[in-house]
């Protein structure tokens, strides 16, 4: 089934099984909404008049179908989720309300939050560019947060002139919380592999002699922001022990490659653009290419620019 | 009304739950333990690496 005959086939699914079950006052939409990640197609569902709404990320549940999930099964699971959260939305959309207008009560929970560079949201989002990704602010909703996942809000240009703060400081608050409640954590690939795969046998890429950090936070959510953290960079080279690479592995992490002298750019940019596409949700994504910081000059840029001015330096030297 | 569309963000629910089969795809690729070619070498290694992946989601 092609994707736009499936959201209204699922549309139309959820909609008889929500009245199979007797839930009252929901409505829903196909819409199209701006995402840290991208234009998402989602099906919203509200509840009575509240303004917050349920939004299903259609393409995640459309690939689990094509994956061979029932389409029954995904129905089910997702009117599950409406039912779960009816009161919810009822009764915390004032809660949210409160909280999230105020920034007194905000900005203890401000957090800097790296996305992919091209997302449209950035259009009407305070943010500050690093190479092709951008550094924005979040809120962390942490009363509507569980053991699953955390509830986030992007501050928006509007949000932030509702607060009343400028960029300035909107920032220095979202860097004070970062630094003080998630440090930059970094760790030999092997050692996190093996937290968190219980495998005999894990590939360790020192084998062949390749050096492999991981650049996080102290949560491991959203870790990939310690690359906006002041001089990442330094205590990363510092970690490592010189020049290296840096692969956008997911918006929640950087992999680092100590730079062995051996041109990798292209290499490494074919293997990101892989993983990319066969491993991760397309929400996780951050970037289809790798960096490179040279520890001597300074100069974090992308590995392609690199390896262009290596080469260039290497002509005129002839 | 406007003010409400400003005050009344909708919140994302984000989890990190697949960190494992990522680093672990990266890991293989990394070291040429799938594809057989290692990055320093020329090649992703990462071919093949969707099977391997399916016995070792543990964390999905």
């Amino acid at each position: 089934m092609e994707f736009e005959a499936f959201k209204n086939t699922i549309m139309d699914l959820v909609s008889k099984e929500v009245e199979d079950r007797g839930l009252e006052g929901i409505s829903m939409k196909l819409t199209t909404v701006e995402s840290p990640d991208g234009m998402t197609d989602r099906l919203m569902v509200s509840v009575d008049d509240s303004k917050m709404s349920m939004a299903f990320r259609l393409k995640e549940i459309y690939q689990s179908v094509e994956d061979g999930e029932d389409i029954d099964h995904a129905v089910y699971k997702m009117v599950n989720t409406i039912e779960d959260n009816i009161s919810f939305v009822k009764e915390k959309e004032q809660d949210v309300k409160s909280f999230i207008s105020d920034y007194e009560k905000v900005k203890d929970n401000t957090y800097l939050r790296l996305i992919p560079g091209d997302s449209p949201i950035l259009k009407s989002t305070p943010h500050r560019m690093i190479e092709d990704m951008a550094l924005v602010v979040n809120v962390h909703l942490d009363s509507f947060s569980d053991e699953h996942g955390k509830s986030c809000v992007v501050v928006t240009k509007p949000l932030m002139e509702m607060y009343g703060v400028d960029e300035t400081q909107l920032f220095a608050d979202a860097e004070k919380n970062s630094l003080a409640n998630e440090p930059i954590v970094f760790k030999p690939l092997l050692d996190m592999v093996k937290d968190l795969i219980s495998k005999d046998e894990i590939p360790n890429p020192e084998d062949v002699g390749i050096v492999t950090y991981i650049a996080t936070n102290a949560s491991g959510f959203q870790g990939a922001a310690v690359a906006g953290y002041p001089d990442f960079c330094e205590k990363a080279a510092e970690a490592i022990g010189g020049s290296f690479y840096m692969l956008p592995s997911s918006v929640h992490e950087f992999i680092l490659i100590k730079d062995d002298g051996t041109p990798k750019a292209k290499d490494l940019n074919r293997m990101i653009k892989n993983v990319n596409e066969t491993v991760l949700e397309p929400r996780d994504v951050l970037s289809a290419q790798c960096y490179h910081y040279d520890a001597k000059a300074k100069v974090l840029e992308t590995g392609l620019n690199y390896a262009q001015r290596t080469q260039q330096r290497k002509g005129g030297a002839r | 009304m406007e003010s409400d569309v400003i005050t009344m963000p909708n919140p994302e629910f984000i989890t990190n739950k697949n960190n494992g089969v990522r680093l672990f795809a990266y890991a293989s690729a990394l070291s040429g333990k799938e594809g057989g070619a290692s990055a320093s070498k020329g090649g992703s290694g990462i071919t093949g690496l969707r099977n391997e992946l399916e016995k070792t989601k543990l964390d999905v």
